[in-house]
């Protein structure tokens, strides 16, 4: 319990919420995108978040249970994962991207991005770096208040 | 005695490197050996003064890389970085100020 841990957790939380941000908007962007550098088809990708664990501490050495972290360090992103589902497919065979062979020739396919769920990711994850805000906020008026005693 | 007093620079955006100087030209060096000591009020409060122009340090630091270089650095860790800086130098007001109404205290006893 530091002088101003909570308020770094919180950023930690912050910065995640920024990264899913950042995650969600390449999903709107590319949501009609048939092709992309690499030559495959554009895929969602997801953010695997992680709790970073407090540093391990033994509360008694005789009880293996009580191995505990205590309080945790906040988030933090492990990776960005790619969602290989299949995409839509839109029959055009007109388009220049569309399958020439197989049984799905003459379909389009396009990114597995559903427009809806990326917007509810977006509501949720703007409303967690309202809340990370929030305990910021909440911190600094506690820091305030103990500062008030003193008066 | 004033001539026992070290300006502390631990951070180079003070006034340079050049040795300090008093006002008559003599340096003002330490002259009690043992004012280094653990425990000496004199170094806590120094010590705690030093954090606070940490903390003041690198908000202006993350703040000239905002301006820069904005995008390797988040919004709100400048706020954040900016917070602390004034919680920091808040709490060291307080403290400042208890420490001076102590001594006008003490030193108008009648």
């Amino acid at each position: 319990m530091g002088l101003f841990s909570s308020i770094n957790i919180a950023a930690t939380g912050m910065s995640v919420e920024r990264l899913r941000t950042d995650v969600i908007s390449d999903n709107i962007a590319n949501a009609s995108t048939t092709r992309t550098a690499d030559g495959g088809k554009f895929k969602k990708s997801t953010v695997i978040l992680e709790a970073i664990s407090g540093d391990l501490q033994y509360r008694n050495p005789f009880v293996p249970e009580s191995i505990d972290g205590g309080v945790g360090k906040g988030v933090r992103a492990l990776r960005v994962e790619k969602d290989t589902t299949q995409g839509r497919m839109v029959y055009d065979p007109t388009h220049p991207d569309a399958i020439q062979s197989g049984p799905n020739a003459g379909y389009v396919e396009y990114p597995n991005v559903n427009i809806v769920n990326e917007m509810v990711n977006l509501i949720s994850a703007s409303r967690a770096y309202e809340a990370n805000s929030t305990v910021i906020q909440g911190s600094k008026e506690m820091f305030q208040q103990a500062l008030q005693i003193g008066k | 005695m004033i001539s026992t007093l070290q300006l502390l620079r631990s951070d180079e955006h003070h006034l340079g490197s050049a040795p300090v100087t008093s006002l008559t030209g003599k340096s003002l060096e330490k002259t009690l050996p043992d004012a280094k000591a653990p425990g000496n009020f004199e170094n806590y409060l120094l010590d705690a003064l030093n954090y606070v122009n940490g903390k003041q340090t690198s908000s202006d630091v993350i703040a000239q890389q905002l301006i820069v270089d904005p995008d390797s650095v988040d919004v709100h860790d400048v706020t954040i970085a900016m917070a602390e800086a004034n919680l920091s130098l808040t709490m060291a007001q307080a403290v400042i100020d208890r420490m001076i109404k102590g001594w006008t205290e003490i030193t108008t006893t009648r």
